[in-house]
């Protein structure tokens, strides 16, 4: 029954953590963020393209450090879930 | 046309935008499949860790995205009215050339750690943090031939009236 199972539980796991979520919501960033600051900067800051480069591999890189935050973010989620489940049984047991 | 505006520099600056897009390009999609394989690996046996080992497939977009900004950065300086000399050609090839082929490095790089990394983060925890440290210096190497590349571009100022020298 475990074998049947694992798809629907792991597409549960999937939905419940809002994975794909944050999955799209990191890739569109990253496709429109770079661009989008570079011709932004290019054309309401300054005329220099180079400033307005600058400006796109920061913004790049800051999504970058964002992604790995939210990562680590959800492995002390997972952590304090995994933690709090194992409580629940012990408590369970002792009853 | 003078011996310092040929006609045929604007060739150079084309391959510039060309090779910087192209080349990172590469670099990313090797980083990409390579960690892609290793993700499929880790996802069939702990479904759980799959948004922390994304992180080498999230790095080599980046190195793809430092490859677009270079192109649009040397595309917008090519224009058919404005003059266009052999050494800005050349400073272009140049940029294009630095930013794609350490792309192309750094991509490679990322592959192959985050292939062997993701399939050892199954069985320990602790290597996220070597994971991504790893990781993050060879991210570093793309970013080094970009600010080659922003280096050169800025040469490319203060060059009017060069053809009539």
């Amino acid at each position: 029954m475990s074998i049947q199972a694992a798809p629907a539980r792991i597409t549960e796991q999937v939905v419940a953590g809002g994975v794909l979520a944050k999955l799209a919501f990191f890739s569109v960033m990253l496709a429109l963020g770079p661009i989008g600051t570079f011709y932004g900067v290019k054309w309401y800051v300054t005329e220099d393209t180079n400033l307005a480069a600058i400006a796109a591999i920061v913004v790049a890189n800051i999504i970058l450090v964002g992604y790995i935050l939210v990562a680590i973010n959800e492995d002390k989620q997972d952590q304090l879930q995994t933690q709090q489940a194992k409580e629940k049984m012990e408590t369970r047991k002792t009853k | 046309m003078s011996e310092l505006c040929p006609p045929f520099a604007p060739f150079l600056g084309f391959a510039g935008v060309t090779s910087a897009m192209v080349f990172s390009t590469l670099g990313a999609a090797y980083g990409t499949s390579k960690a892609g394989i290793g993700i499929t690996g880790l996802g069939t046996f702990k479904p759980e860790l799959i948004m922390r080992s994304l992180i080498p497939v999230v790095m080599s977009g980046i190195i793809a995205v430092y490859g677009l900004v270079v192109s649009v950065l040397i595309a917008g300086g090519l224009s058919p009215t404005v003059e266009y000399s052999l050494y800005e050609g050349f400073i272009h090839l140049a940029a294009g050339l630095s930013c794609g082929f350490t792309g192309l490095a750094a991509g490679y790089a990322i592959g192959i750690v985050g292939d062997a990394c993701v399939r050892a983060f199954v069985f320990e925890s602790k290597i996220f943090v070597t994971m991504v440290l790893i990781l993050i210096f060879a991210e570093v190497l793309g970013l080094y031939g970009l600010i080659v590349a922003l280096i050169l571009n800025t040469r490319t100022s203060g060059l009017d009236g060069i053809c009539s020298l």
